[in-house]
């Protein structure tokens, strides 16, 4: 089954969302909405409203409601994203320029602020307390999550509990977010979107360590960037840390840095490759699906579930 | 009158221990906290009946979100640096996205939905106005410097607003603005002596708009009279905020005039 036919039920409310993405990033400033127009048509999976609408529908689904959380969540993706490619200096994000690219950081800045701000205003048309209490404290989480990052760049000596606090943070509390938000908003028990929190985060594990692991098994076309990319920049990825374990090899890794050239860097992936380092990341991503498919399954049964099912498979099969 | 400066600094510290984050701390500069703002909102709180501790929530929320938009001014655009300096550009974006997280978080606490979407509505409407600054795309002198008191005091309008702050939104409007000009006032000044070969009426300033001296001038004068009279009128009776507040808009013109001084007797 190709992955958006999970939740083709949904399609006429993911078109509603699409168009209210659209007036929602646009602005009296022309600037600020050609930007938001940029975002918004270089694509994305919209994997967090898909997210909510589906942990809504095991409540009382009110499109109209759960509407509003699932575009607060996207919006604040999309911020999160033009403040990661200055972060990154990166100039093209999915085949398209950045906005720090097409315009400046400055203006780069600016956007990312106006939608984060756009989207609180959005979410607050919940008033929920805690649905509240759990956003704020996933976004200062992912942002603690990105300082990590920086700070963990070559460090070729930290370990594997940290590398997973930090694709926590960085990846797998937003989704986790988005499933037990939409399920707020859908007004179920606290019991039934605790669940589906649990079963956002270790889907969002998961997906994070299949992002890590394509990062060397994916072609550069498929992944929009170099293979290895993740390793050239510092970042110490699960994979890196299985084949650390060998000393030989650990030792090849820790002279990586950011000017390490392309034909040192393909030895080095050839090498990690051929290591148990791939199939032992591939287990830890499993045995993550695993823990979602026993979560769900203690959720009532219905077409959600099983959309949430087939996603998580997706999730890790996908190739890139 | 020491017991607001007592206050104020306890707002201050707790303000520090909220924005202190070690390793933020080790590479990039201490976010600078801006006294006359925190001033003002403690001026706009101190007028209501919320409990103090509420109070000193409130204020530290809305700095926090002054400074997060600060701390994003100050990243660079520059193409080259060094790996150090690069460092610094990453950290400091993501200082300023930690300090909003960190006022949406306090106010989810607080379990204020309605604080939130106002200080989210100030945050859109000042990136608004900055993104038209900086394009340089204000259509006239007057929505140019509607945008740049915009920048200023927008986020103190929305918060008054909320908490009904009543004759208190027009002054804080009026000393930041006032502040505002000043600054321009001084930046004209001070370009205009150092031009030569030019009729230095003129200042180009932020591109496409043009301040002129006397206009500024204008400005800065009636900005100073409307806050005075405010102060003045602001307060039932006699109070130390009054004298703090009266104070440092007058320290405001007198260091102003000193700079002027100081600038003819060096003969520039």
């Amino acid at each position: 089954m190709k992955f958006k036919m999970a939740y083709s039920f949904l399609n006429a409310d993911l078109d509603l969302i699409e168009q209210e993405l659209e007036k929602t990033v646009s602005s009296t400033e022309p600037l600020l909405s050609e930007a938001g127009l940029h975002l918004l048509q270089a694509g994305g999976k919209r994997i967090r409203p898909v997210f909510v609408l589906l942990s809504a529908m095991f409540g009382e689904y009110d499109i109209e409601k759960v509407k509003k959380v699932a575009i607060a969540l996207e919006i604040i993706h999309m911020a999160s994203l033009v403040h990661d490619d200055v972060i990154d200096d990166a100039e093209l994000r999915r085949g398209k320029p950045t906005i720090k690219a097409k315009w400046d950081n400055r203006i780069a800045m600016y956007t990312g602020d106006y939608l984060f701000a756009r989207s609180l205003e959005i979410m607050t048309s919940l008033e929920n307390v805690a649905a509240h209490q759990i956003l704020s404290k996933t976004i200062v989480e992912v942002s603690l999550g990105e300082i990590e990052q920086i700070k963990d760049k070559y460090d070729y000596e930290q370990n594997l509990r940290v590398y997973l606090r930090r694709i926590k943070r960085k990846t797998a509390l937003l989704i986790a977010a988005s499933c037990q938000l939409g399920a707020i908003a859908g007004g179920v028990p606290e019991s039934v979107h605790r669940k589906l929190f649990l079963f956002g985060y270790y889907v969002g594990m998961s997906f994070q360590i299949t992002d890590d692991i394509l990062d060397f098994t994916s072609t550069e076309e498929e992944l929009g960037k170099p293979v290895g990319g993740d390793l050239l920049q510092g970042n110490i990825t699960l994979p890196v840390l299985y084949a650390m374990e060998d000393d030989e090899l650990k030792q090849k890794i820790s002279k990586v840095h950011s000017r390490t050239t392309k034909e040192e860097m393909d030895e080095i992936i050839r090498a990690i490759i051929a290591s148990d380092a791939i199939s032992r990341s591939v287990k830890v991503s499993d045995m993550y699906l695993e823990k979602g498919f026993n979560i769900l399954s203690e959720l009532p049964r219905n077409r959600a579930r099983s959309a949430l099912s087939s996603i998580a498979k997706y999730i890790g099969k996908r190739k890139f | 009158m020491q017991d607001i400066y007592v206050q104020l600094a306890k707002i201050k510290d707790a303000l520090h221990v909220k924005l202190t984050h070690p390793f933020l701390a080790k590479y990039i500069p201490s976010p600078m906290i801006d006294e006359d703002k925190l001033l003002l909102f403690y001026a706009l709180f101190d007028q209501t009946d919320l409990p103090e501790e509420k109070k000193e929530n409130y204020i530290i929320t809305a700095m926090l979100v002054q400074i997060a938009l600060d701390t994003h001014d100050e990243v660079s655009t520059s193409a080259h640096l060094r790996q150090e300096e690069f460092k610094q550009r990453q950290l400091i974006v993501l200082a300023g996205d930690y300090f909003s997280g960190l006022y949406y978080a306090l106010l989810s606490e607080m379990q204020d939905i309605g604080m939130i979407r106002t200080l989210a509505t100030a945050i859109k409407e000042i990136n608004e106005h900055k993104i038209r600054l900086y394009e340089q795309s204000a259509a006239d002198f007057d929505s140019f410097t509607a945008s740049l008191l915009k920048v200023e005091t927008s986020l103190f309008e929305h918060v008054s607003d909320y908490i009904q702050a009543g004759i208190f939104s027009r002054l804080t409007t009026a000393f930041l603005s006032y502040k505002r000009l000043l600054l321009e006032k001084s930046k004209y000044s001070s370009e205009s002596h150092h031009r030569t070969g030019d009729s230095a009426k003129k200042k180009k300033n932020a591109g496409a708009i043009e301040w002129t001296g006397v206009y500024l001038k204008e400005f800065c004068n009636r900005y100073f009279e409307e806050t005075a009279a405010l102060i003045e009128s602001s307060f039932q009776q006699p109070s130390s905020l009054q004298k703090v507040l009266l104070a440092r808009l007058q320290s405001f013109k007198y260091n102003q005039e000193m700079r002027y001084t100081t600038l003819a007797e060096e003969g520039l």
